[in-house]
């Protein structure tokens, strides 16, 4: 009987070997791994509880009425489902406070953004990392070198040269000024050029001989097999912008062209923080990171096919 | 590399380029531009409230002058102490992302459709009667909660697998920001956070133990410790000399580390809670040196390193491992020989105010991040790279007889290497240019400046000051900082990468 | 693979196309003004009275609409203005902004509207007298407040009365405030068991600042000197005042600690948790302003409140610190002309109205804190002990902060701050007389590299430091000093009231010169 670690990308096998020895008697390795695995279970139940809990505090915040947020217990006393009316303006009424607030059309704006900005971001840097990790030419790892530097500054500093440029190029107060700056990072080119580096070379050898072109190679060969790379900057980048907060205050003054970060600053108005609504905020604008997330997730791991290494 | 550019190379540049083209662009426009202005001002004494389109003061080039203004400033280098130390957090960090990565890839389901069958089945029992056991005992409702959820999580972390967990140990990043500060905030609560309310019991436990034991005894664990972190040093300084005259490592490796591991003793000599130990500290440190030096001049050298960063990296690793051990066991040393002294106080001891107290306040927020770091990008990368281990390595290293560990360390972590490599150079950046957002929200940079990070004070100085020049000055001084620890790295990074 | 990129794209072109198709019409075809200020849904209210008084007033078009239009920029809640520092240097901020004139004075963007002010009735006869140092700079006004306010300690008097004492009086020696805080917080508290109710919220905050600078005051001592020039922060009267703080907190309890803070679970909201606390009871008094009848008025059963003034020592100098949120004019603005007509709305009847009935702090305009409505607004009966002291206060006991043009106002604040909480630090960073020379220094520090960076404000400057020399000679001989050579705000009134200044008018502070 096999003992070797069962490899995540072929269940299906595994399955169907099973499947045809389901009456076997239990094996002690069997039971032994079912008490491993139990125990794993209980850890991993453990430390997500952990992980999940300023999540569960956010979605029951966001359901208190204003007056409990402060408060030590979780759980509201009456379930304010409302507030996530307000945010769209339903049942908002003649309430000042909550005027002025574009929630939809601030949530389309930040995902319509990030969107263009992972898209952008992913094809510049897999073009620049492919031409970092697998072309060989004069000057290569100087240059890149200055990439990574560039990354060490905080951006601090380079905001008010950086808002000047946008002046001149007319693009303050737009959507193009919010995509165009952060459709360029030196981290993708960073990280999908280690992910690169994992590739073997023989690969490349064996394109080469087959007459392919760098094109091809790049497209063909090195794009499929960088996927996880590929998807982890998607999340990455999608998560990044999707948060980003600074730039966007800097650059907007139209409301209806705010992103989710900034339009939450409303919900901090002189009326005082509307804690709960904030938080209620937050939790919808958490959804679509998370689809993300799932959805991407699986592709992340199915790894370099057996095949490819083999030849 | 001929400086020479053939025809053929040539071509490869143009290739090259090519594929960089629209990155490069972008790269030069919002980057690099502004890179070499924020340069330019570092030399300058560019400040918002003289020199802009409204005023007519001249810009003045002021040479060196912003950096030695930065370096006498007393309030740099506490801030630059505050960065660092919490930066000595991040190989926590790290760890913990890889450990969640690894438990993440595991066969959740015992490897068996059987098994899997068994451990819904657990899980049902088991939550069934924790949620019948709660709801008969009456617990309070936070308890209820909490013991909801944890069922909740069990049930469908066995039938959803992997997926479900990652998800759930990725959340903390979506709510990053906001909602996690505040809630960290209230968790430190001091006389009503659940933090404190768990330490309590624990703590007057130990009160009543620890004064009914002698003071002496208690101060003798405190030797110890002290003896525990001499042995470390001097085990540390061995090694050093040993992988020097085994070739493993250069001269600069075996002073670099030397300095990192003698680092705590030194800084014992300041920190030890009695004088006395204070000198033995000094004292141990300079006998280290005195071994250390004495092996290099002295010991036969059978093999030469090929290079500077020859072995660079492990003795970095294996450094940093040292030094921070050492730094543990000498905290434990002061706490642990005040502890009579703090015991016999009237309240006995009391769990620390956490944000509120200059000392824990860094402490506090370093738990913060490695909790945040469990699942972080960084458990994302692992996974990635955990995937694409190529499982024939795997099962040749089980041919060799390797136990579980042994196929860790010398398969995984070596595959691991790339990506470890992005993970260090990032963090540190991250580290050296953060605390910003978090300073500003649970702590506003206090109490009295404890928590305030070098990107702090930049934002302080530029906007509020809006001295720019100065600003720009300090955060190319955290620049070069960060660009010596990447090139190390880089040096590292490129031996493994290129194998 | 390509199809993931090439749908991709295609999904994003279209909703880029969908995005800004939808874009709502906000053309207009009058010219149209920004208001930077912060997010009080007043502030909506506010718009609509102004474009109807833009009707009232006789400026419309010819069809008889506004001939501006006016809307608001909501700016953020960040302390260091930063949003508002980088667009207006960067030529782009709103036409109108509130600001802290003098900090965006020294950045140059603000438009001079002296002119303006005459032309349109909104000088400074129609505000404050307190308030002139705060609008105006080097003899030119820039500004005109939106609101003002007062902090003074606003006590509950259903508190007090429940632990068997009589509300704080209306004024009070530091002896009496002391006294009368132990006592409170002797009764109020178990003998055993964790501190629960006190006499004042925190001093760490904001409000500490004020009380602070009201202190030194009383006790005729300032952060700066009498042109402005240096820093007398290391006086020891100052580090009195860091040692009362101390004492008060740690000795009295008479405030919370930073800790015991924290503990407080309590509600959000405006002015932050202090004001819940202060409902519930957990707080005898607070420090505050009128503006926290806003949210005061929220409560269904808002406390019966009335004012005690800041303690001064015995034989001290009465006094309050008078704040505004000021409206300025950017000085790269398109419409300069239409955004100084907003400033002449700010003194208008109908916009002083207003802010008397929401209670958004003291309107601008003093007569109308002479009139009924204000010192008795009809649906609030627990409020009619405060509205007339806080109001007596501005007028006639109230001063400005002292704000040197040779440091900016944040850093003077800044290391308020830092010794502000190192005396109050767990464990105390640093003693109170250590505290107060620290502050000195660095304040000190500042203004040297101001001025060596400033060849306009050097030569200012130097000539202020002859003038400073001068009235240490004249101070030290007991000779009268001219009231023109004293620019810090709180010498002016002080020499006045000791007598050591020769008079250069009648009650005048500091109006142009």
């Amino acid at each position: 009987m096999s003992t070797t670690k069962p490899n995540p990308a072929e269940p299906e096998s595994r399955r169907s070997t099973k499947a045809r020895s389901a009456k076997r008697a239990r094996s002690p390795q069997e039971t032994g791994r079912l008490i491993g695995t139990s125990a794993l279970h209980l850890l991993l139940m453990v430390l997500a509880l952990t992980m999940v809990l300023p999540f569960l505090w956010m979605v029951l915040t966001s359901l208190k009425p204003l007056e409990e947020v402060g408060l030590e217990t979780w759980i509201p006393s009456s379930f304010q489902w409302k507030n996530y009316g307000i945010l769209f303006g339903i049942g908002v009424g003649d309430n000042f406070q909550f005027q002025g607030i574009q929630y939809g059309r601030w949530y389309w704006n930040s995902f319509f953004i990030a969107s263009c900005v992972t898209f952008l971001q992913v094809f510049t840097s897999a073009l620049a990392a492919f031409s970092f990790a697998r072309l060989d030419w004069h000057g290569r790892d100087k240059v890149f070198l200055l990439y990574l530097s560039t990354m060490m500054l905080p951006g601090l500093v380079m905001m008010i040269p950086n808002y000047q440029i946008m002046i001149s190029l007319g693009l303050v107060d737009s959507y193009a000024g919010l995509i165009i700056p952060a459709a360029f990072s030196a981290f993708g080119t960073f990280l999908l050029r280690q992910f690169m580096l994992t590739i073997p070379g023989s690969l490349d050898e064996a394109a080469e001989i087959d007459g392919a072109s760098k094109w091809r190679l790049f497209l063909d060969v090195i794009l499929p097999l960088s996927r996880p790379g590929l998807i982890t900057l998607t999340i990455f980048t999608f998560i990044g912008n999707y948060q980003s907060f600074f730039w966007p205050l800097v650059m907007l003054r139209s409301t209806h062209r705010y992103t989710l970060p900034v339009g939450l600053l409303t919900f901090d108005s002189s009326q005082g923080e509307q804690t709960n609504l904030l938080m209620a905020a937050i939790t919808l604008s958490v959804l679509p990171m998370i689809i993300l997330f799932v959805i991407l997730q699986k592709y992340l791991v199915k790894g370099i096919q057996l095949g490819a290494v083999k030849g | 590399m001929s400086y020479l550019p053939s025809q053929r190379s040539r071509r490869k540049l143009a290739t090259g380029l090519a594929f960089l083209g629209p990155n490069i662009i972008g790269f030069m426009t919002f980057t690099l531009l502004p890179l070499i202005f924020a340069l330019v001002l570092a030399f300058t004494n560019w400040d918002l409230r003289l020199h802009n389109q409204f005023q007519d003061e001249a810009l003045r080039f002021v040479g060196l002058e912003n950096f030695t203004r930065l370096l006498s400033e007393p309030n740099f280098w506490r801030y630059l102490g505050n960065t660092l130390f919490l930066m000595m957090g991040i190989p926590f960090g790290i760890a913990g992302s890889l450990l969640a990565a690894v438990l993440l890839s595991q066969d959740l389901r015992a490897g068996s459709r059987r098994n899997w069958v068994w451990l819904i089945v657990g899980a049902v029992l088991i939550s069934s009667t924790g949620i019948l056991v709660m709801l008969g005992a009456q617990v309070p409702a936070m308890v209820m909660l909490i013991g909801g959820a944890a069922s909740l999580i069990l049930l469908s972390g066995t039938v959803g697998g992997k997926t479900l967990y990652r998800t759930l140990f990725y959340v903390p990043h979506f709510t990053a920001g906001v909602a996690t500060f505040i809630l960290w905030k209230k968790l430190y609560s001091p006389y009503t956070g659940p933090i404190n309310f768990a330490l309590s019991p624990l703590l007057d436990g130990l009160t009543g133990a620890v004064n009914t034991l002698p003071s002496a005894g208690v101060q003798s664990v405190a030797w110890l410790l002290v003896a525990g972190m001499f042995a470390l040093l001097l085990f540390g300084v061995l090694r050093l000399g040993h992988w020097w005259a085994e070739g493993d490592i250069s001269q600069f490796g075996v002073i670099l580390g030397g300095v990192m591991i003698l680092f705590p003793a030194v800084m014992g000599f300041r920190w030890m809670p009695l004088p006395v130990l204070g000198y033995l500290s000094l004292g141990a440190a300079g006998i280290a040196v005195v071994l250390l030096g004495f092996k290099l001049f002295n010991a036969a050298r059978v093999f030469k390193p090929s290079s500077l960063g020859e072995g660079l990296g492990g003795t970095l690793m294996f450094a940093t491992v040292m030094m921070v051990a050492q730094f543990i066991l000498l905290g434990l040393t002061t706490v642990i020989y005040n502890l009579p002294v703090m015991a016999s106080a009237p309240g006995g001891l009391e769990p620390p105010s956490w944000l509120n107290n200059v000392y824990w306040a860094k402490p506090s927020l370093m738990i913060m991040a490695f909790w945040a770091a469990i699942g972080s990008n960084n458990m994302l990368l692992y996974l990635a790279g955990l995937a694409g281990v190529p499982p024939e390595l795997y099962e040749a290293a089980e041919i060799d007889g390797a136990g579980r560990f042994a196929k860790f360390w010398n398969v995984t972590w070596p595959q691991l290497a790339p990506v470890t490599f992005f993970i260090v150079v990032m963090s540190v950046i991250y580290g050296l240019q953060g605390g910003f957002e978090m300073a500003r929200t649970m702590t506003n940079g206090g109490p009295a400046g404890a928590t305030t990070t070098l990107s702090y004070y930049v934002y302080m100085e530029g906007f509020e000051t809006g001295r720019l020049g100065y600003a720009s000055a300090i955060t190319w001084t955290l620049f070069g900082l960060v660009f010596l620890v990447t090139l190390f790295n880089w040096k590292f990074g490129n031996r493994y990468v290129n194998d | 693979m390509k199809w993931v990129f090439a749908t991709a794209l295609i999904l994003l072109i279209a909703g880029g196309a969908a995005t800004v198709m939808t874009e709502p019409d906000l053309g207009t075809d009058v010219p149209v003004i920004y208001w930077v200020t912060d997010r009080n849904p007043a502030r909506l209210d506010q718009v609509d009275l102004f474009h109807q008084w833009l009707i009232d007033e006789g400026h419309t078009t010819p069809e008889g609409r506004p001939i501006v239009e006016l809307r608001l920029d909501i700016a953020t809640s960040d302390p260091t203005n930063s949003k508002k520092i980088i667009q207006s240097v960067a030529g782009v901020a709103s036409d109108v902004m509130d600001c802290d004139i003098g900090q965006m004075h020294t950045l140059g963007v603000l438009r001079d509207v002296t002119e303006d002010a005459y032309r349109l009735n909104f000088g400074l006869d129609q505000t404050y007298a307190a308030l002139a140092p705060v609008l105006t700079r080097d003899g030119k006004q820039y500004g005109f407040p939106c609101n003002v306010d007062i902090n003074s300690f606003w006590a509950n008097v259903g508190t007090f009365k429940k632990y068997g004492m009589d509300p704080p009086p209306q004024n009070w020696t530091i002896e009496e405030f002391e006294s009368i805080g132990r006592e409170f917080v002797k009764r109020a508290n178990p003998t055993d068991g964790r501190q629960s109710v006190f006499f004042s919220n925190t001093l760490g905050d904001w409000q500490g600042r004020w009380l602070f600078i009201a202190l030194i005051r009383s006790k005729g001592a300032s952060l700066f000197n009498e042109t402005m020039t240096a820093s007398t922060a290391g006086d020891p009267r100052v580090a009195e005042i860091f040692q009362k703080y101390y004492q008060w907190t740690f000795e009295d309890h008479l405030m919370p600690t930073g800790a015991e803070v924290s503990s407080f679970s309590s509600s959000a909201g405006y002015g932050g948790p202090a004001l819940s606390l202060f409902e519930m009871g957990n707080y005898g008094m607070i420090i505050a302003g009128r503006w926290v009848l806003i949210r005061m008025r929220d409560f269904e059963n808002p406390p019966v409140v009335q004012v005690s003034y800041f303690p001064v020592p015995e034989n001290g100098f009465d006094n309050d610190v008078i704040s505004t949120r000021s409206a300025a004019v950017y000085k790269g603005s398109d419409h300069p002309e239409h955004a100084a007509l907003f400033l002449s709305f700010l003194a208008s009847n109908p916009y002083n109205r207003q802010i008397v009935d929401i209670a958004d702090g003291l309107p601008p305009t003093p007569a109308f804190a002479e009139t009924e409505a204000y010192i008795h607004p009809p649906n609030h009966p627990n409020e009619w002990g405060i509205h007339k002291p806080m109001h007596d206060t501005a007028k006639n006991r109230s001063i400005a902060k002292a704000m040197s043009p040779f440091i900016a106002e944040g850093i003077v604040t800044r290391h308020m701050t830092q010794a502000i909480e190192k005396v109050l630090a767990e464990p105390q960073l640093a003693t109170p007389q250590q505290a107060a020379d620290v502050m000195a220094q660095e304040i000190n520090a500042e203004i040297a590299l101001t001025i060596r960076e400033s060849t306009r404000l050097e030569e200012q400057y130097t000539q202020l430091v002859e003038t400073q020399k001068k009235i240490d000679a004249y101070r030290a001989e007991g000779k009268l000093v001219p009231l023109e050579w004293i620019s810090n705000p709180f010498h002016r009134k002080y020499y006045v009231e000791q007598g050591w200044a020769l008079p250069e008018g009648i009650d005048d502070q500091g109006g142009a010169k």
